[in-house]
């Protein structure tokens, strides 16, 4: 096999400085234990398949770019091997290839989705039970079945540029709430209702899962599981206006004794807080009758408009 | 010469006579011309302009990202520059490239005298370079600033007020019609006009490839003129709840019959990579593509599933499992075509007599980022890892390989290849080498870093950053565009200059088997007087077999002048 001498110099200099380059760019510190072309490992179960899949798949893909290039390379390279069986003999063999390929990723991928769509159940015991806050007006559509076991819920509303989250499950007056931050209980399948109330996001936390529409007029009900107690950094990943990239959200895993106590204490601070409010503007208005400054400019109008009427 | 009208005996022999109408400047006659070789240089010198002013945008996005908290940019004009840059990429650059190209080379390929419908593909010309001029015009006004995505309810009008929603919406009406426009001509050309002996066997692979794009837009490009209008409809008049759920509308519909568009449009763009790149390996190798019908059969698999693949924009969106298993075997089934199509190249090169030329050295550089896209696409096939990696940075490359890969690696390609055709001169061999080896380079920097700050958790489409960790593969990234910007520009001004004083190019500088090859380079406006007997799918290797057997006749290409008044093309059958 001949590979005339400016080819082959030129091969090998592409070779070298695209293998350097990869070399590098292998090198660079990553992330936590994520190496500068590979994802972080994963902190759910959701992930370690995501991180599996994306392993295998580039992997194979990795396999046949580089079998691509060497076969052109010799290919090039070599005389001409007779150019009588044009049309006969690449076409079966390559279909069966192509039929292979198919074969072995549609199941790895429908391996995965059925993997995704059956999780193992959590291990912890408790006493939590799904309560599902909705607007029975959207459209409710399962985008993942989740494990059997123990389960709590969050509804998540997406805003422009916030994410807002509602509890379910405590007695109260008040909605229990909070906003950026999502505070789950870990190693516990938690079902998230997520919807919008403006235009399209999109919830993304890399580290529990892929990234999960909020559409306005739909409630998309899927589940996430953070294994270990932590912080997760997170974001929208839809363009939903000039402020989207500052849309981010955390969540925070507590242990489910924490999370317990944290629900509750929720509850009781929005309660000390709305009876505050309610204080506030009730003393105003009675400071306003005090100091003689009467009703409003606008029941006054409305008062002189009804005399007239009635005149 | 008779004046009188002659009805033709064979559809074969319609003559476009063109008036050289001399009380006209050279440009209206261009504007007014009925020749599909002008129709098709208006789609190529589109696409470049679209080329230089997109890559203009991009470069100040890029700026503005190198810095972590950047202030280069705000928001506002950041997302105005990544709208324009993205759509121009796709609906102005990469479509139009190859509609150019197919409008110029599919008539000579299948041996036909001028294209079907020459005046409507003129039309949607001159409408997509007046979308685009809307496009580029909106920055005065106010431009849209929700990205490629348009996504609704965003893009009504309770949400963004602004005239540039609108802008955009009529430039991608204008740009959306003027190619379905091209492709009905391009679809009925292909059809009817093809020369004697051109059968659906004989048919060249461009020519095949571009029919299938042809169909492909005819399927996909009218919805978005459809959703376009609504869109406006519902701007204007917001009683009428289209997209925007408050008003009882439907949000996931803008999606679906936005991206049933937008998503295959890469795809369609690939078919024509794909049909030029199986065009120029074998004439590379001398010798015609191995196993064409197999990849016929290929390519038109390859549309259908990619486009029915757009389903992958509902992973991670409130549907019913079901569809992201269908959708999954519907992307991964992709491979099949894919591997057909790369084997047949690789049989090609290595069973002929390989000739690296610029063309053909960079063709088979698009066959390995082919086989990266494909790679990627299954990737993103599998709904766990898309629905992980769509959002990142990796979703933009995904898509940039299939617009920016096939679009800019493999036109570029086809436009060296088919240069000397269109001009008439021989371009700079060296200086082309060189700007493609820019141009790639730049553009496999920028993959290596986009994909590594995508699996790092970056996300797409980002106006700034806190995080210091990604300032230094975003310097990257701009450090690979400067380089392909180098690239590009070296090859631009190689064809101005090579068009301007190159060396006389022969009819068939690269000794291909093709028929566009046989016609004078540049074709006169009836392309050909003689069209040679054919046979097979490379009729010129059979001429020069019939020469080299020692016959010493041109065989088979008996043929009078039409200009002669005498209807008869050949006579003589072989």
């Amino acid at each position: 096999m001949l590979i005339p001498a400016p080819t082959f110099r030129r091969a090998s200099v592409f070779a070298l400085v695209a293998g350097s380059v990869f070399a590098l760019l292998a090198a660079l510190p990553g992330s936590a234990s994520a190496g500068a072309l590979w994802p972080d490992s994963a902190g759910s179960p959701t992930t370690s398949l995501s991180n599996t899949l994306f392993f295998i798949v580039f992997g194979l893909g990795l396999i046949a770019v580089i079998a691509v290039i060497a076969l052109f390379a010799k290919a090039a390279g070599s005389d001409s091997e007779g150019a009588d069986d044009a049309a006969a003999d690449g076409a079966g063999k390559s279909q069966t290839v192509g039929v292979v390929l198919f074969l072995v990723f549609a199941v790895i991928g429908g391996y995965a989705f059925f993997q995704n769509n059956s999780v193992e159940p959590s291990e912890v015991q408790s006493s939590f039970k799904p309560d599902q806050l909705q607007d029975k007006k959207l459209r409710v559509a399962n985008n993942l079945k989740p494990p059997k076991g123990a389960s709590t819920s969050v509804y998540v509303t997406g805003q422009q540029f916030l994410w807002r989250y509602q509890y379910p499950g405590v007695k109260g007056d008040w909605n229990t709430y909070s906003y950026h931050d999502l505070i789950i209980p870990a190693g516990i399948t938690v079902m998230l209702d997520v919807t919008s109330s403006d235009v399209e996001h999109a919830w993304w936390v890399p580290e529990l899962g892929g990234s999960i529409s909020a559409m306005p007029g739909y409630i998309n009900r899927t589940w996430i599981r953070a294994d270990k107690a932590g912080v997760y950094e997170g974001r929208s990943t839809v363009v939903s206006g000039t402020n989207f990239p500052s849309m981010t959200t955390r969540v925070i895993a507590l242990s489910p004794r924490d999370y317990a106590a944290w629900l509750s204490g929720k509850q009781i601070e929005i309660t000390e807080a709305m009876d505050a409010l309610g204080a506030e503007v009730a003393g105003g208005i009675e400071q306003a009758e005090v100091d003689g400054q009467g009703p409003s400019e606008l029941e006054t109008q409305a008062e002189d408009a009804d005399a007239k009427e009635n005149e | 010469m008779s004046t009188a009208y002659e009805k033709p005996e064979k559809v074969s022999e319609v003559v476009v006579r063109e008036p050289f109408d001399s009380t006209r400047t050279k440009w209206v006659n261009r504007v007014r011309s009925a020749d599909h070789k002008v129709v098709g240089q208006t789609f190529i010198g589109l696409s470049i302009v679209a080329l230089a002013l997109a890559g203009f945008c991009e470069l100040l996005t890029l700026a503005q990202l190198t810095f972590t908290d950047g202030t280069v940019l705000s928001p506002e004009r950041f997302y105005a520059l990544l709208t324009i840059s993205n759509t121009t990429y796709l609906y102005l650059f990469a479509l139009p490239l190859f509609a150019g190209l197919a409008t110029y080379v599919l008539p000579l390929q299948i041996g036909a005298r001028a294209s079907a419908f020459p005046r409507l593909s003129a039309l949607g010309s001159w409408l997509a370079v007046w979308g685009g001029a809307l496009l580029f015009f909106s920055p005065v006004i106010n431009v849209w600033q929700g990205t490629l995505q348009v996504s609704s309810p965003l893009s009504t009008y309770f949400y963004t007020p602004s005239a540039g929603v609108d802008l955009w919406l009529v430039a991608a009406i204008l740009i959306a019609g003027g190619l379905t426009f091209n492709a009905i001509d391009l679809a009925v050309t292909f059809k009817v006009l093809r020369a004697e002996g051109v059968t659906a066997q004989n048919t060249p692979v461009f020519a095949y490839a571009s029919a299938v794009y042809a169909y492909g837009v005819l399927v996909t490009a009218p919805v978005l003129v459809a959703a376009a209008l609504m869109a406006l409809i519902e701007r204007q008049w917001g009683v009428f709840g289209i997209f925007n759920p408050v008003a009882g509308g439907n949000a996931l519909l803008w999606k679906t019959l936005f991206q049933w568009f937008s998503h295959s449009a890469p795809y369609l763009v690939t078919i024509g990579a794909i049909g030029a790149t199986s065009e120029i390996l074998a004439a590379a190798s001398g010798r015609g593509l191995a196993n064409s019908a197999g990849v016929k059969r290929a390519i038109r698999l390859f549309a259908i599933l990619g486009i029915l693949s757009f389903g992958q924009v509902y992973f991670g969106g409130p549907v019913a499992p079901a569809w992201n298993f269908i959708f999954m075997l519907i992307g991964v089934a992709l491979v099949i075509p894919a591997t057909v199509i790369v084997a047949s190249w690789i049989k090609t090169v290595a069973s002929g007599d390989f000739r690296p030329t610029v063309p053909s050295e960079y063709a088979i550089v698009f066959a390995v980022i082919f086989t990266i896209g494909i790679v990627l696409h299954v990737a993103f096939s599998m709904p766990a890892l898309s629905q992980w990696l769509a959002g990142s940075a990796v979703g933009t490359l995904n898509w940039s390989i299939f617009t920016l890969g096939s679009g800019l690696i493999g036109g570029m390609s086809a436009l060296l290849y088919w240069f000397p055709k269109i001009t008439g001169r021989a371009f700079d061999a060296p200086k082309a080498r060189l700007g493609m080896a820019l141009t790639t380079a730049g553009f496999a920097v920028i993959a290596l870093a986009t994909f590594s700050l995508g699996v790092d958790g970056f996300g797409r489409d980002l106006a700034y950053y806190t995080s210091s960790a990604f300032q230094g593969r975003n310097i990257a990234i701009l450090v690979g565009f400067v380089i392909s910007l180098f690239g590009v520009i070296g090859l631009i001004i190689n064809f101005i200059q090579s068009n301007a004083n190159g060396a006389k190019a022969g009819n068939d500088p690269w000794h291909a088997g093709t028929l566009e090859w046989f016609a004078p380079s540049p074709p006169p406006v009836n392309n050909f007087d003689a069209i040679p007997a054919v046979d097979s799918e490379t009729p010129l290797f059979d001429v020069r077999e019939r020469i080299a057997a020692g016959s010493g006749e041109l065989a088979g290409s008996v043929a009078q002048s039409p200009t002669s008044g005498r209807p008869s093309l050949r006579e003589s059958k072989h």
